[in-house]
């Protein structure tokens, strides 16, 4: 365990960051049409096993990240295997990440400015934030994060004369394998990528009731995802908000007030700033951690640099338009599955085995000091 | 040429600020990993920024996962 502790308000505030890292630029999926807020109060109750799946693990082994877990309940072999899996999918996430930015900087703000800058920048900044330890993403996450919830609701508020409340209408036209199937998309992306913020677990105060912590978490970023997606449909209507790359970033450019306070889309930007940030530090520390767990290295602030060269690879590689970025996104869901809910769900059951047998050795060794014998 | 030109200043900053600290330190196992994928995403990426095509990741696993969940 490190010196510094990451507290429950921080690990809070590091849940919301991460999940909202790209979807408050990206909007919701707009399957669902004008219902789609159906599906994000869906997500939060379809969300709850995976919730209390992660307080079990960090309840079985507290003061242990996402890979020292992997390692005692699996072995070396098998643990190191899934391991591996994980440092593959947190580099693929970062870099899914890093890409979202730069593409979002480069359409909207700077199209003559290459990529390379935005991501470079980018993850220079993340290096040095998680070379100052886990817990400096912890105090980071708690600053950054009522400075995005104020930039939400300042837009909300603000374009209240530009909503018009007929986009909503009709309501529950949509059928309800639509609504589930948009509900579970949401658990995938981007709630199921918190598996990943496990890895910061070794961190992590263990007096702290996660299960309550990440309940609060989970139920203000669906909050969170509502305002915004509701701020969306209103403003822009349906099918419109389904035209754009980026629908929040154009539902907020119509605000103004008055004359003189024009170009609100900039809060936009700063949101994906902060958050993205955060998410990117997380996807860096859970590989750089993993693959010095898995290398047997003591010292993972010196592998944070080559995850970060291959986040920063990948991520010019990974699309060859933007038009392949939103075709991905509606595949992402599907390809995280394994990741986010099978290997977790085949993480518990190995960790609730090895705790059985680990309770009934114990039991027995004991009932055998007291000269009782277990009855068989 | 703007963009390499980027890519360079990337790497050297990072080669001083945290390759050649490592040689120093003489973590050698750490070393056999960094240098490989320091000349290896180096290469990759300068032969991007001066046009070399490589295939797009996310369509080809796109094609795996459509495949494997035989989805449409």
């Amino acid at each position: 365990m490190t010196n510094h502790m990451i507290t429950g308000t921080q690990i809070k505030s590091t849940f919301i960051m991460f999940w909202l890292g790209s979807l408050v630029v990206l909007g919701v999926n707009q399957d669902a049409k004008q219902d789609a807020w159906i599906p994000i109060l869906l997500s939060f109750i379809m969300f709850l096993p995976l919730i209390w799946l992660y307080s079990r693990l960090v309840h079985l082994y507290p003061g242990l990240n996402l890979f020292e877990m992997l390692l005692q309940i699996f072995g070396k072999v098998f643990g190191r295997i899934m391991a591996i899996l994980f440092i593959l999918f947190a580099i693929h996430l970062g870099s899914m990440i890093m890409r979202i930015f730069a593409e979002f900087i480069q359409i909207l703000s700077m199209p003559e400015t290459p990529q390379i800058l935005t991501i470079a920048l980018l993850s220079l900044t993340c290096i040095f934030c998680v070379s100052n330890g886990p817990e400096n993403i912890g105090r980071i996450s708690k600053f950054t994060w009522p400075i995005m919830a104020a930039a939400v609701l300042v837009t909300l508020i603000i374009s209240f004369k530009d909503m018009d409340f007929n986009n909503l209408m009709p309501v529950m036209t949509t059928d309800f394998k639509t609504l589930i199937g948009g509900g579970l998309v949401l658990c995938m992306f981007p709630l199921g990528e918190g598996v990943l913020c496990l890895s910061l677990f070794s961190a992590v105060s263990p007096k702290i009731k996660l299960f309550k912590i990440l309940i609060e978490a989970l139920a203000l970023t669906v909050v969170i995802l509502l305002l915004v997606n509701m701020r969306n449909i209103l403003i822009l209507g349906f099918p419109s908000s389904t035209m754009y790359y980026f629908p929040s970033d154009q539902a907020v450019s119509v605000i103004s007030v008055g004359d003189f306070f024009t170009r609100m889309e900039v809060i936009i930007g700063l949101n994906l700033m902060l958050a993205g940030v955060i998410k990117v530090c997380v996807c860096l520390y859970a590989a750089s951690l993993g693959l010095a767990k898995v290398m047997n290295i003591k010292n993972q602030k010196s592998l944070i640099v080559p995850c970060c060269l291959l986040m920063v690879t990948v991520a010019g590689l990974i699309y060859s338009s933007t038009q392949d970025m939103t075709a991905w996104i509606k595949i992402y869901p599907v390809y995280a599955i394994p990741f986010q809910a099978l290997l977790p769900a085949i993480t518990l059951i190995g960790a609730e085995i090895q705790n059985k047998i680990k309770n009934g050795g114990s039991s027995k060794s004991k009932n055998s000091e007291n000269g009782n014998e277990p009855a068989s | 040429m703007d963009t390499a030109l980027i890519y360079l200043f990337f790497y050297a900053f990072l080669l001083i600020v945290d390759l050649i600290p490592l040689m120093k330190r003489k973590e050698k196992k750490v070393l056999y990993l960094s240098i490989p994928i320091f000349l290896l995403t180096l290469v990759i990426n300068l032969m991007a920024s001066f046009g070399v095509q490589f295939p797009a990741l996310s369509p080809m696993i796109g094609q795996l996962v459509k495949f494997i969940f035989h989805m449409q």
